[in-house]
């Protein structure tokens, strides 16, 4: 059941934050998001799967040949943090 | 603590000896400079959409054959959620419930005997980057150069009740991953890793203990290590009273102890979804079949070849599979010298102690099969002895030059020029003319020390057969002069 503490619980695990006064309306949309999934869990898939498969064949996947990597300080631009070619973040504690 | 069983399971990491990332066409290698092996897909910026690499989806074949799983020929990539920097997509590309590789079984040995360790499946996935934490502007610095890298995590059934088992069972996979090309599974160079899972029940109970995960340890020796110390910690609270707490932690290698993880919040709370930008893989029986044809021999082939047909002794083929690279080699040279045994000896004895010692790699040995085998052909019909045979081995090493050459620069050949054994024999029987009375008059063990005269003075250049043949022949002729 979706409820003011799933939804903050979620909240915590996406590491966003969310106003009290946004949690009810938040229910209320997440449950009909659960509801239209649950709607889809209901088709059996099974079938496809063994008649088919519905993927890609193996020998369509890319070949295993190296292509020169990026320029490092191209890859850097982006970051608001960085130091001697790393990227920079707040302290992770272990 | 005997009145409690432990209960062990292992999830291994292995990286697989693709020459690229696992989704991209960075290049996968040790080392390198921090961020020089990135592309937009490694560093997760959006917009980016990862492909699968084919090969590493063939070393998941080979893995599944290789370890008596099934292969799962629908497979599918899903996104496990879980946010630390090393991630920077904030998710991992991984399998959930169709992995590639399906339940299975292997074969331990350890002292207690043999025993089966059912595989519940081994998986693909990307490894994380790598952080490092700077003490001075307290941050920490991501390097994703590691990101992408192809893993393949082989989650083992919580069958093992030792760390004796759990060492087993670690050096069976890697050994068959090994021998099916897949990966080169070397602890030491970050190419095998595993978690561990450890729970007490009592024996009489069907229930498990609560579990406690030990993360990212790197060694045989931690790993047993860290298992005997878990068992001897959670007898104690269990002794008490008291309750083990479901928890991760790591192993300090220092003190020899494992700690709690002060580890994220609900961490295994997942979320797997299927991943929406890689379609499933489907895997014909053809492909399959064509992939079993490009097996090489394994491991247990490889054991039951060399203990029936070459009739080796066990302790010893034990030895030579423990390193594929080894076996290769040994294998080489007995096709250019097939005395099994005399090879294998020298393998184990003489060669091995240079790997061992840590001067040399098993794929970096210096000189060729056939060079070997030529040595110890050399050693076996007498051309050198065994000590001279030791002595060319280690300049073949520093000089990489050929047994033959070696022997003749140095002078280790033996002599079967008999006119210069007998020069010193004659010289010898004269100098010491009181032995060889003393021999003559039935001292039989001064011949031990006439003989050791005559080795020294031709010092390992001559066979010792000769010499002892021509020293009899010289005795008995003054014995027989002296009647």
């Amino acid at each position: 059941m979706l409820d003011t503490e799933l939804i903050t619980y979620l909240a915590n695990l996406s590491k966003i934050e969310i106003e009290e006064a946004e949690k009810e309306n938040l229910v209320s949309e997440m449950s009909a998001i659960v509801d239209l999934m649950d709607a889809i869990n209901e088709i059996s898939i099974e079938d496809d799967i063994n008649l088919n498969g519905k993927g890609v064949d193996l020998e369509s996947l890319r070949e295993d040949q190296i292509i020169e990597s990026y320029n490092r300080a191209l890859l850097l631009t982006n970051a608001s943090h960085k130091k001697d070619g790393f990227f920079v973040v707040p302290k992770i504690m272990e | 603590m005997s009145h409690y069983v432990p209960v062990i399971g292992l999830e291994i990491h292995a990286q697989l000896l693709t020459k690229t990332k696992i989704f991209c066409s960075c290049e996968v290698d040790f080392g390198g400079e921090q961020n020089t092996r990135c592309c937009p897909v490694c560093i997760g910026l959006p917009g980016t959409l990862p492909v699968l690499n084919k090969q590493v989806v063939k070393y998941g074949v080979k893995a599944a054959l290789a370890l008596n799983c099934g292969v799962g020929q629908y497979t599918k990539i899903d996104r496990k959620n879980y946010f630390y920097p090393d991630l920077p997509k904030a998710y991992q590309i991984s399998q959930f419930d169709l992995p590639i590789c399906k339940a299975g079984k292997i074969k331990i040995e350890t002292d207690a005997g043999e025993k089966y360790i059912r595989i519940h499946h081994a998986h693909i996935e990307e490894d994380a980057g790598k952080l490092i934490h700077d003490q001075i502007e307290n941050t920490s610095l991501a390097d994703y150069n590691r990101c992408g890298v192809p893993l393949l995590e082989i989650v083992s059934e919580p069958d093992m009740s030792s760390a004796e088992e759990a060492r087993a069972y670690i050096e069976k996979v890697a050994g068959l991953l090994q021998y099916a090309d897949v990966s080169l599974c070397r602890m030491e160079e970050g190419s095998l890793r595993a978690d561990v899972n450890v729970s007490l029940k009592r024996p009489e109970s069907i229930q498990l203990g609560t579990k406690v995960e030990i993360k990212n340890l790197n060694s045989l020796k931690a790993i047993v290590r860290a298992i005997d110390y878990e068992i001897e910690r959670q007898g104690k609270i269990l002794d008490a009273g008291d309750v083990v707490v479901q928890e991760t932690r790591k192993f300090n290698d220092n003190r020899g102890i494992t700690q709690s993880m002060r580890s994220k919040e609900n961490a295994d709370d997942y979320r797997y979804f299927k991943e929406p930008d890689i379609i499933p893989v489907v895997i014909s029986d053809d492909e399959i079949e064509k992939i079993k044809n490009e097996m090489p021999i394994l491991i247990d082939e490889r054991v039951d070849t060399y203990l029936n047909e070459y009739e080796l002794g066990k302790a010893d083929v034990k030895i030579l599979v423990a390193d594929r690279a080894i076996s290769d080699f040994y294998n080489e040279a007995v096709v250019y010298y097939p005395n099994h045994k005399a090879v294998a000896n020298f393998v184990v004895v003489e060669l091995l102690k240079y790997i061992n010692e840590g001067e040399l790699k098993g794929d970096e040995i210096p000189f060729t099969a056939e060079e070997f085998a030529t040595l110890v052909k050399m050693t076996e019909e007498e051309v050198v002895n065994r000590n001279n045979a030791k002595a060319i081995l280690k300049l073949m090493i520093d000089d990489k030059k050929a047994p033959q050459v070696i022997a003749k620069e140095q002078g280790f050949l033996m002599n079967s020029d008999t006119s210069a054994i007998n020069e010193v024999v004659i010289g010898v029987v004269d100098e010491f003319k009181e032995e060889v009375e003393g021999y003559l008059a039935g001292k039989d063990k001064l011949f031990g020390f006439l003989m050791g005269q005559c080795t020294k003075r031709l010092a390992g250049r001559a066979n010792p057969k000769t010499i002892k043949g021509i020293l009899e022949e010289k005795l008995n002729k003054l014995r027989c002069s002296l009647k």
